[in-house]
């Protein structure tokens, strides 16, 4: 029992599709009448997993959701202003000798005579050149280091995946949640009642009613962590406009003076918006910021959208499980809503719980998802953290703030000898935090004494340098982005005139 | 005065030796010296196991790095091979069992073999999940060679240790430590000496000379000759946890080429492991010793338990001074495998090292607790009743965590994989199996490929295993050809 429609809802829907077969109902409630928000359309590299476990083709996937690719997130101005780094999926170079790449680079670049980072990194290399192709599947080919994700219209997403669900015997039914009916004796949520008087009952229910938390919150009263003391931003203004005729295949999220706006490259358009903190800027200021910062005709009014970083204190509350906004909020600037929705499903399919709610397949569900959601929130706080911007008040708190025991250590680690620590299931790899760490101006102050035993230092600047050519090369045969859409999985034209209404998606 | 930067490993045992040819190897040419100064007495550095040790799969990997491989140590050290332990007197469902290393099967459309193998048993069939995995067949066989590079070859991905007699594999890795450049003092060591901080400033050594330390390895095993005197390590005592704490040893030879691994039996109140290898056997008989008998002549005595920091100031502790684990899993040497490889990513250039102290602590402590708890699985799962030693066993508490997983693998055969477990999800899966820990259900999308395909899918893995094996020569005839090889 789904109870919200939009990206998550959907999403759901369409995962827990199987288990029709297995004679199990699914249902998904929504009103048409109740607006939902995009959970944000641009999205990392996992996405693709979950599109295959669907079984949906992916050139298709592309064509109905009017998508683009991506090979990573350009940020502009983070550091300070008139600085601009790539984030790219994929890896940065090769290691030698069992040290990590970056390693000799720091070595090298200590002395000034190696180029940027980014030229040591495939995806960078294409995505400044404006090219894409899938990776290759051999491993010693170097395009097998490229990796990819997508941008696409939520709405168009949603309902290709309604289809999908629907085909499958997921049952839709209209309506607006009323009431919520709990047992008296165990707490659990026994059936919710329409606005139309229908009550539908459900042994599981999955909350994706967005912010408000319909059952999670307002029936469960679980409870919810704020994180603003370390990610201020609360609102967001959303305007779309006519796009390129040759999208960019990478995201940039540029800094503004209380926040941050992103830019969203689509076959039909480009999404923009400005994400900020009410308390450092009017909404007014935000709207008029963001239509000045338009790149083309303006394709909708601008839209405004609440929230309050944090988490719910459990994800999983006895029979209700809450996905998306319902769940928690980080703010989009590492693309990773729709990956959250994504995570939570499939870890609710390996714990699919049965009547009897065993507490141990909750317990584990929490623990996992509360984890996920704080490396990722660690990951975006160091954006904020390590800037040099002293231009307004905004930037100048976040480089004050004290930030989470978690990410000071990682800091210090890497400020120290560049040292990068994954914990085992953690999202970003050591390549994203290797980026953003040096992107947003975090220069070690040593390398690792490893690299200097590890030969003549010549030797390997000159290995290094034919890596980098090496790279180019490969980038510079790849066809453009346009190219590949074209070839593959253009959208129908008559979608791309017609402004998109700004409605979907918990 | 040279500026040379001193690392001084104490403890010159196989812990030590490893710790001083890792070291210089990876900073030869970087202004730093590797020092290594032994104890003297008894090698207890890796743990209770002193006669022969048992390397797991990734060892490999940091033996590659010092110079050494498989064929190098059956020549010089002795060494024979194991695919992992076979186990006797400890489950309900399986009288004897094999866990080898790298888990189980191996995965069909994405979905893990346990899960598959519980689908076809709620079919009613009952399959044993060393039938489909190519390490116990081989280790049944007493077929061995190594496994082929062709991917598409069913013994491509089996993983293997070995056995290796103590004393021979310490002489080698002394020898790999010198050509590195470590320096083996010819005297033993006597103290150290702080400086206000607290870090210890110098260490001395026997014949009087005194040594500006950098950082100072702890690797005397069970004697914890550094660690003792630094005021702020303390012990985290397992003992009511992990009740074994008496160990004995004892050796045989023997003419009969060694089996691929060592066998695990369950005594009336505790058990013997014996571990083979080239020309000999090793048993180690592990008992909980009462505290008012006087412990049996020629054991010795370890209680299980941590350090509760393992890096404190500019002293780390490796092998049993950090810890002493029960060694029921064979998981002691490859803590310190484990512990090495942290050592060398987070080697400090300067001091105070206070960050990376901290990052190693946590990944290390982490480890250890998770080796604690698989090592307490099989007394857990026991299924030897009427004993009082086993029956406490499976009654108590149990850590947290390990409550959690035990849990969570009986409600739905999932692992809940944590930082730390040097197991991956294949390998606890197989244990708990064995153990008779059955899962209630299984996971939905196993559902998704048809029991048919399933039955026919697992019918052709066992047949193309089988066919792998058969050609291949018996581990003796296999150990002899690569002595040969030497010889030539």
């Amino acid at each position: 029992m789904i109870v919200g429609g939009g990206t998550a809802g959907w999403m759901a829907a369409a995962a827990l599709a199987r288990l029709c077969r297995a004679g199990i109902s699914v249902t998904l409630v929504e009103s048409d009448e109740i607006g939902t928000i995009g959970v944000g359309e641009a999205t990392i590299p996992p996405i693709r997993t979950f599109n295959a476990m669907l079984g949906l083709d992916e050139n298709e996937f592309v064509r109905r959701t009017q998508g683009t690719f991506k090979l990573g997130i350009e940020f502009v101005d983070w550091q300070r202003p008139g600085t601009r780094y790539m984030h790219p999926f994929g890896t940065f170079g090769a290691d030698l000798e069992g040290v990590s790449f970056h390693q000799f680079w720091l070595q090298h670049s200590s002395r000034g005579v190696i180029p940027d980072i980014e030229e040591f990194n495939l995806c960078a290399v294409a995505a400044r050149l404006g090219r894409f192709q899938r990776p290759a599947a051999d491993p010693r080919s170097v395009l097998s280091t490229l990796n990819y994700a997508f941008h696409f219209d939520a709405n168009l997403y949603a309902a290709y995946l309604r289809e999908h669900a629907e085909a499958q015997g997921v049952v839709r039914r209209e309506g607006r949640v009323a009431n919520v009916n709990l047992n008296g004796e165990s707490g659990f949520v026994e059936a919710v009642h329409l606005a139309n008087g229908e009550r539908i009952e459900g042994d599981l229910f999955i909350d994706c009613s967005g912010f408000r938390g319909l059952l999670i919150e307002e029936a469960l009263e679980t409870g919810y962590e704020e994180w603003t003391r370390w990610l201020p931003c609360d609102r967001a203004v959303a305007v779309p406009c006519a796009g390129d005729a040759d999208p960019l295949p990478f995201t940039r999220a540029t800094a503004l003076g209380a926040g941050w706006q992103w830019r969203i490259p689509l076959q039909h358009r480009l999404g923009t918006g400005y994400v900020y903190s009410s308390s450092h800027l009017s909404d007014e200021q935000a709207s008029a910021t963001a239509l000045t910062l338009l790149e083309g005709e303006q394709l909708a009014e601008p839209r405004l959208i609440r929230f309050t970083t944090g988490r719910r204190r459990k994800q999983w509350n006895r029979n209700v499980v809450a996905l998306g906004l319902a769940s928690g909020f980080l703010e989009p600037l590492e693309s990773t809503s729709i990956h959250l929705v994504q995570a939570g499903i499939s870890k609710l399919l390996a714990m699919l719980p049965d009547r009897g709610f065993n507490p141990v397949l909750e317990a584990e569900y929490n623990r996992l998802t509360a984890r996920q959601f704080e490396q990722v929130r660690d990951f975006i706080i160091l954006h904020y953290k390590a800037n040099d911007r002293r231009d307004t008040a905004f930037w100048r708190d976040a480089a004050a703030m004290e930030v989470p025991d978690s990410l000071a250590t990682k800091m210090a680690l890497f400020a120290e000898n560049g040292r990068l620590f994954r914990h085992e299931d953690e999202l970003f790899s050591e390549a994203s935090w290797l980026a953003v760490f040096l992107g947003q101006g975090i220069q070690p102050e040593r390398w690792d004494p490893l690299v200097d035993a590890a030969g003549n230092p010549e030797e390997i600047r000159q290995t290094l340098l034919r890596m980098a050519a090496f790279m180019r090369h490969a980038a510079e045969a790849m066809p453009t982005h346009r190219q590949f859409i074209d070839q593959h999985c253009r959208a129908a034209p008559a979608q791309r005139a017609r402004p998109i209404p700004m409605r979907n998606a918990s | 005065m040279s500026a040379a930067r001193k690392l001084i490993v104490i403890g010159d045992g196989v812990a030590g030796a490893l710790t001083a040819a890792v070291l210089a190897r990876a900073l030869a040419n970087t202004g730093f010296e590797v020092h290594l100064v032994g104890t003297g007495g008894e090698d207890t550095s890796v743990g209770p196991s002193t006669m022969v040790l048992t390397t797991r799969p990734g060892m490999a990997r940091l033996h590659r790095m010092i110079g050494l491989d498989d064929e190098r140590l059956v020549q010089s050290a002795g060494a024979s091979f194991t695919l992992g332990s076979a186990w006797s007197g400890w489950s309900s469902v399986r009288p004897t069992y094999f866990v080898p290393f790298g888990g189980a099967g191996a995965k069909l459309h994405g979905v893990s073999f346990h899960q598959l193998a519980a689908r076809l048993r709620a079919t009613g069939q009952d399959l044993r999940f060393g039938d489909y995995t190519a390490a116990p067949m081989m280790a049944q066989s007493g077929r061995f060679a190594l496994p082929p590079a062709d991917p598409s070859n069913p013994l491509a991905e089996l993983e293997h240790g070995l056995h290796l007699p103590a004393r021979e594999y310490r002489a080698v890795l002394l020898q790999r430590a010198t050509a590195f450049g470590a320096q083996h003092s010819r005297t033993t060591y006597d103290g150290v000496e702080f400086a206000p901080d607290g870090s210890i400033s110098v260490v001395r050594l026997a014949d009087g000379s005194r040594h500006d330390a950098h950082l100072v390895v702890d690797a005397s095993g069970i004697e914890r000759a550094v660690v003792r005197q630094v005021e702020d390590m303390e012990w985290q005592d397992w003992s009511g946890l992990l009740p074994c704490n008496t160990w004995v040893e004892t050796m045989q030879a023997t003419n009969a080429a060694p089996p691929l691994y060592s066998h695990v039996e369950a005594l009336p109140t505790g058990w013997r492991m014996t571990v083979p290898t080239q020309g000999r056997a090793v048993q180690l008989f592990a008992s909980s010793g009462s505290a008012d008998l006087d412990p049996r002549p020629g054991s010795t005595v370890m209680n299980a338990g941590r350090l509760a920091e393992p890096w404190v100031g500019n002293c780390v502790a490796i092998g049993a001074a950090a810890a002493t684990l029960d060694p029921v899993h064979a998981l002691p040497l490859d803590l310190v495998r484990s512990a090495l490889e942290r050592l060398l990513r987070l080697l400090p250039g300067t001091l105070p090292a206070s960050s990376e102290a901290r990052e190693y602590n946590r990944e290390t402590i982490a480890e250890l607790d998770r080796s604690r708890d698989l090592a307490m699985v099989a007394y857990r799962l026991n299924a030897r009743s009427g004993e009082s030693f086993w029956d406490s066993r499976r009654a108590g508490e149990v850590p947290e965590e390990l409550g959690h997983k035990l849990a969570l693998y009986e409600s739905r055969g999932r692992v809940s994989l944590l930082d730390g477990d040097l197991l991956d999800e294949d390998e606890w899966a197989l244990l708990f199996d064995e153990l008779g820990l059955r899962p209630r259900r299984y996971d939905s999308i196993a559902d998704a490929i048809p029991v048919e395909h399933l039955q026919r899918q697992f019918a052709r893995m066992r047949e193309l295993t089988i066919t792998a094996i058969r050609p291949l020569p018996t581990h003796g005839e296999y150990l002899s050809a690569i002595r040969r090889s030497a010889a030539a």
